[in-house]
């Protein structure tokens, strides 16, 4: 059955990009469970595709079916509400100065709009060219390099930041 | 432009955050058959798209005709079994990015994804009666979420809002402790519920059945006397628990 060697090829690359993709998507949602929910929901639709897919366009193909996802997701999306008071019990966090400095950065990188986000993560974390983020954002190289310069200067200036000198500072410039 | 150093330093600091997740498996089996469930529909909805093409020549002969046929009624259908057992800290998807679940010790737990810390509600040990926890929304749909306190073996639930009544899920513990948690999806009222005001005001009546049909508890939520705002008899204990905002 011409299904299952297709399952069995897609099995083995959403096992190898299972933790590269989930770490993407967290850093977009800023959730756990959010990330793995839109990364178990983008690989459903790639598998379903999966034979139409150019063998050397995978990697692009399945980025820009998470972004799209992820972006879809917001648009979608409108206020929850959690209609008791909220009085949340807060776990005992141990490495306080890390975890700060995580919670830092991941408030700044919040407060960035959806594709300037997008586009840090796959520049400066994921490695991809601007020529790579363009076609996975579905815009011109040029864009991406306007996306990445103001959410850098945003990430410069976030206050949450600020203590966290030298990084994205300017200092080491 | 960005330097060399301050690139090394941004990736360092996304890779520190990147590396703060917890592991987690891949659920291949899950992937697999939605994915199998996406193309079998597709094939349905082709099949049946193709049979409606082929049958609706022939309806309108035998209309044009003057045959007559008997219009079956469906049969009436019972209410489907929503409940389900779920274990202690299974995670439930109740609206798109917000995760549901219960604990041991009585709680009911709703996170929302833009929040690390969830928000909970003790439910075991109240007194009997539902309340509605979370609600979500956007042009077309409401998810609604709330948690129950009833004994009996629940089988479904039913909620009534302003747009109608519609069936919804029970999930409680094994070993049926007696307060469990609802949740369901219906259509919104315009304008949404959560652009309302008073949100609360949505939810009309929760009814939460035991395997007989029988009522394990039902809730209304009646207009508040100046007309603004629905109530729902508390559930909870301790502070988490009001319905106060």
């Amino acid at each position: 059955m011409k299904h299952e060697s297709d399952d069995a090829d897609f099995a083995d690359f959403a096992g190898a990009r299972w933790g590269r993709l989930l770490r993407i998507a967290f850093m977009l949602t800023g959730d756990f469970h959010e990330a793995e929910d839109l990364v178990q929901v983008t690989l459903i639709k790639v598998c379903d595709h999966w034979r139409r897919i150019p063998d050397g366009e995978v990697d692009l193909y399945v980025r820009r079916a998470l972004i799209n996802n992820y972006r879809s997701r917001l648009r979608k999306r409108r206020v929850v509400q959690f209609l008791t008071s909220l009085v949340p019990e807060r776990p005992d966090s141990g490495h306080a100065e890390t975890v700060e400095h995580r919670i830092a950065l991941a408030q700044a990188l919040n407060s960035l709009s959806s594709r300037q986000r997008a586009a840090v993560i796959l520049r400066y974390w994921d490695d991809m060219s601007e020529q790579q983020t363009a076609e996975i954002l579905g815009c011109s190289p040029n864009t991406v390099k306007v996306h990445t310069r103001r959410a850098l200067a945003a990430l410069r200036t976030h206050p949450a930041l600020a203590t966290y000198a030298p990084i994205l500072t300017g200092e080491t410039r | 432009m960005t330097s060399r150093n301050e690139a090394e330093e941004l990736y360092r600091a996304l890779d520190d955050l990147a590396d703060s997740i917890p592991a987690a498996p891949i659920r291949m089996d899950d992937i697999l058959h939605a994915t199998r469930k996406r193309r079998a529909r597709r094939r349905i909805a082709g099949i049946t798209a193709g049979c409606a093409l082929l049958l609706a020549p022939l309806s309108y002969l035998a209309t044009v005709g003057g045959s007559t046929s008997s219009v079956v009624s469906p049969a009436a259908s019972a209410p489907p079994n929503t409940a389900r057992v779920v274990a202690p800290g299974e995670k439930i998807t109740v609206a798109p990015g917000v995760k549901m679940w219960l604990t041991q010790n009585g709680k009911q737990y709703l996170q929302r994804s833009s929040e690390t810390t969830p928000w909970c509600q003790t439910l075991a040990g109240a007194k009997p009666g539902a309340n509605l926890a979370g609600l979500d929304s956007n042009d077309h749909r409401a998810w609604l979420s709330g948690g129950y306190i009833g004994n009996g073996v629940p089988d479904h639930a039913q909620i009534r809002t302003l747009s109608g009544t519609t069936h919804a899920t029970v999930i409680t513990l094994a070993g049926n402790p007696g307060w469990g948690a609802w949740y369901a999806q219906t259509r919104t009222t315009n304008p949404t519920p959560t652009d309302d005001k008073h949100p609360k005001a949505f939810l009309r009546n929760v009814t939460v059945y035991d395997t007989a049909g029988k009522t394990i508890v039902t809730t209304n939520t009646p207009p508040a006397a100046d007309g603004t705002q629905g109530r729902i008899s508390p559930v909870g204990t301790g502070e988490s628990a009001s319905l106060n905002p």
